[in-house]
């Protein structure tokens, strides 16, 4: 008897986790997931608001069912001249919204002979229009009830990566002085701001191409100093703000270019210290960095 | 006895008369006609007179872009400039910018092919009524700058810019999630309004009156929407909504006119003027697609370019919607309008022609 109830409950609880998960995972990938950039990485003059996937020629499909709301044709004279090159804009629901950018968009989609897609039909190829140079769709998912962009990843099936991301050139700065780590001299306490060039590998191309990562954390002597995790990216104040965890604009946290993440100023006191750089990329895969110096 | 045939007779005259001038009318008058003034081949070499020394930059030129050559063309029709179109460019009296697809920096040219400023602002650039803007790369930004690289303001909005328009100083913005704004000449907020249409909240057309007066919009669908403003002294008042018959899903062709006050927009069957009185309204029947709209203000007459298989036609109407004159131009793509102080420039099948509305 106990072992009849013990199976039922198994199964209820298999159905909900199988419910869960095609719940969780009734978006799909609009072409295959070959990642060049990510969301809220450093990009030009500001955070990335999509994703940026790599499928020269290939189908693009949407990442649910939904309605055409908008479209732009590369070129069209009522357009604006937009960098994003031909892109549609669908809507899913009442809240949510997709952007495919960068397509080579067909004449039916054009003419509006369609207006509702669904996850089978074809918006167009992934193509060269606008500003890119490598063939692609760049994805961007907005909700509009929050007025934020979201993270495409949290609502996308997991990609396959197994690499970990990596963390290297990490520097404590103050006005006239920077020392890199790891390091054997003694560092003078006070306020130090701690920067790290953190990034992930795309295993898309076969060469060098960091990206943005999902999570990074700073650690002094185990306690938690800062934290970033990149779920969406909302406007306060006239200010595009990445959270939900720390509110930074792209100024407190990127330098101008390149990987360079600011994770903040801790104040160094006499002894010695535990520092400790933990970061998250998309997938989960965790990279942490620990150094160990002495402060006089 | 006699009476009889004499009245059937005055009949029989008054029919044969009413028939006669129904069917060969007295002319009332001229009619508008699209003059030629001259005539510039783009693959004609460049005037050398004028590419020598810097005076004639004073000269009034006028810009164009056809197809991947873009130029400046003397006032009496000869090529002073021109180079190939790298991916888009803008071009201005003062100056032009030919971008590539990936512009870093953005290289402002006199009309002789002689560096003015570089614009270290990422993005693509357009001209609004003389105004020069930069679109931010992924749609949601925008600065205005000036041809000597001054940025005047530069804005981030974190949602999809979907159609803007420039007055005097003011910018008219609408967003993607069916936000209006009207920036002052800083890039302050002078005005804000939410259009919500049910869950399809997008600003198709923002239009905006040369001298600031006017603000209006098209937003949502089933059914796609209208709204018209006025400037008072508490601030932008609400003067007319309408609904539309169309459905488009991508940005509106529009225009709305300082003069008149009416909004020019493309319809799903032709061409709408819409008035602050909906009686003023017209609606004008087209089958062609509809490239340009424009409004000369010398001539008032208000122009649309369309296009049909066969070619281009520009039409001409007056602001009660009576329409004047029809040119047809038998060319496929390239195609470029501009329409400058009752000059219009037409630049099709390689040459740049000067046209002026005449009587004849």
């Amino acid at each position: 008897m106990k072992g009849k109830k013990f199976s039922i409950v198994l199964m209820v609880l298999l159905l909900c986790d199988l419910a869960w998960s095609i719940r969780l995972w009734s978006y799909q990938w609009p072409v295959e997931p070959r990642i060049l950039s990510v969301f809220a990485q450093g990009g030009r003059g500001g955070f990335e608001r999509g994703i940026h996937i790599l499928a020269s020629g290939s189908e693009v499909k949407p990442i649910e069912e939904g309605e055409l709301v908008f479209s732009c044709l590369e070129g069209s004279s009522a357009s604006l001249p937009y960098p994003l090159g031909s892109f549609l804009v669908l809507q899913h629901g009442s809240n949510l919204r997709s952007l495919y950018a960068h397509l080579e968009i067909g004449n039916s989609v054009l003419n509006h002979e369609k207006m509702i897609y669904s996850k089978s039909d074809v918006l167009g190829k992934a193509g060269l229009t606008g500003a890119t140079s490598m063939g692609g769709v760049s994805l961007f998912v907005f909700d509009l009830e929050a007025k934020q962009f979201v993270n495409p990843f949290l609502l996308l099936p997991p990609v396959k990566d197994a690499s970990r991301p990596i963390i290297r050139d990490v520097r404590l700065e103050r006005r006239e002085k920077a020392v890199s780590l790891p390091t054997t001299e003694i560092v003078s306490r006070g306020m130090w701001e701690v920067t790290a060039e953190v990034f992930d590998l795309s295993g898309a191309v076969p060469t060098f191409w960091p990206m943005g990562v999902y999570k990074v954390s700073l650690y002094l002597n185990g306690q938690e100093r800062f934290m970033v995790t990149m779920d969406t990216l909302k406007e306060q104040e006239g200010i595009t703000r990445v959270y939900p965890s720390a509110g930074l604009s792209y100024d407190q946290l990127y330098y101008r270019e390149g990987f360079r993440i600011k994770l903040g100023t801790v104040n160094l006191n006499p002894g010695v210290l535990n520092l400790e750089i933990v970061a998250r990329d998309f997938v989960g895969n965790e990279k942490n960095q620990l150094y160990r110096f002495r402060v006089e | 006895m006699n009476d009889k045939p004499h009245r059937y007779g005055f009949l029989l005259y008054g029919i044969i008369l009413i028939g006669y001038i129904g069917f060969f009318p007295l002319p009332l008058g001229k009619e508008l006609l699209m003059a030629v003034e001259w005539i510039c081949s783009i693959d004609a070499p460049v005037s050398i007179a004028e590419t020598q020394g810097t005076q004639l930059v004073k000269e009034k030129t006028t810009g164009f872009v056809l197809g991947k050559t873009l130029g400046y063309i003397s006032d009496v029709g000869d090529l002073v400039y021109k180079e190939s179109v790298l991916h888009a460019a803008v071009v201005a009296h003062r100056g032009f910018i030919n971008y590539s697809a990936i512009p870093e920096v953005l290289v402002v040219k006199d009309p002789r092919g002689n560096i003015l400023s570089t614009l270290k602002i990422e993005g693509y650039p357009f001209m609004r009524k003389n105004r020069l803007f930069v679109l931010s790369v992924d749609g949601c930004g925008m600065a205005e700058v000036t041809l000597e690289g001054e940025v005047r303001w530069k804005k981030d909005f974190n949602q999809l810019i979907t159609s803007m328009d420039a007055g005097t100083t003011a910018t008219a913005i609408g967003l993607w999630d069916g936000t209006l704004l009207l920036l002052g000449p800083t890039g302050e907020v002078i005005f804000q309004e939410k259009l919500t249409q049910g869950p399809y909240s997008v600003i198709y057309l923002s239009a905006l009156t040369k001298d600031d007066r006017m603000v209006g919009a098209v937003f949502g669908l089933k059914p796609q929407r209208g709204v018209l403003w006025e400037k008072t002294p508490a601030g932008y008042r609400r003067v007319r909504s309408f609904q539309l018959q169309s459905d488009f899903r991508r940005p509106i062709q529009g225009l709305l006119d300082a003069d008149t006050g009416r909004l020019i927009i493309e319809d799903s069957e032709g061409i709408s003027l819409v008035s602050k009185g909906e009686k003023e309204d017209v609606k004008i029947s087209l089958t062609e697609r509809i490239r340009v709209i424009a409004s000369s203000p010398i001539d008032g007459l208000f122009l649309f370019c369309t296009q049909q298989d066969e070619g281009y036609n520009i039409r001409g109407i007056t602001h009660k919607g009576k329409r004047v004159f029809l040119k047809s131009l038998p060319t496929r793509e390239p195609f470029w309008f501009q329409s400058e102080e009752g000059a219009y420039f037409v630049g099709f099948s390689k040459r740049i022609v000067k046209y002026r509305v005449v009587l004849g």
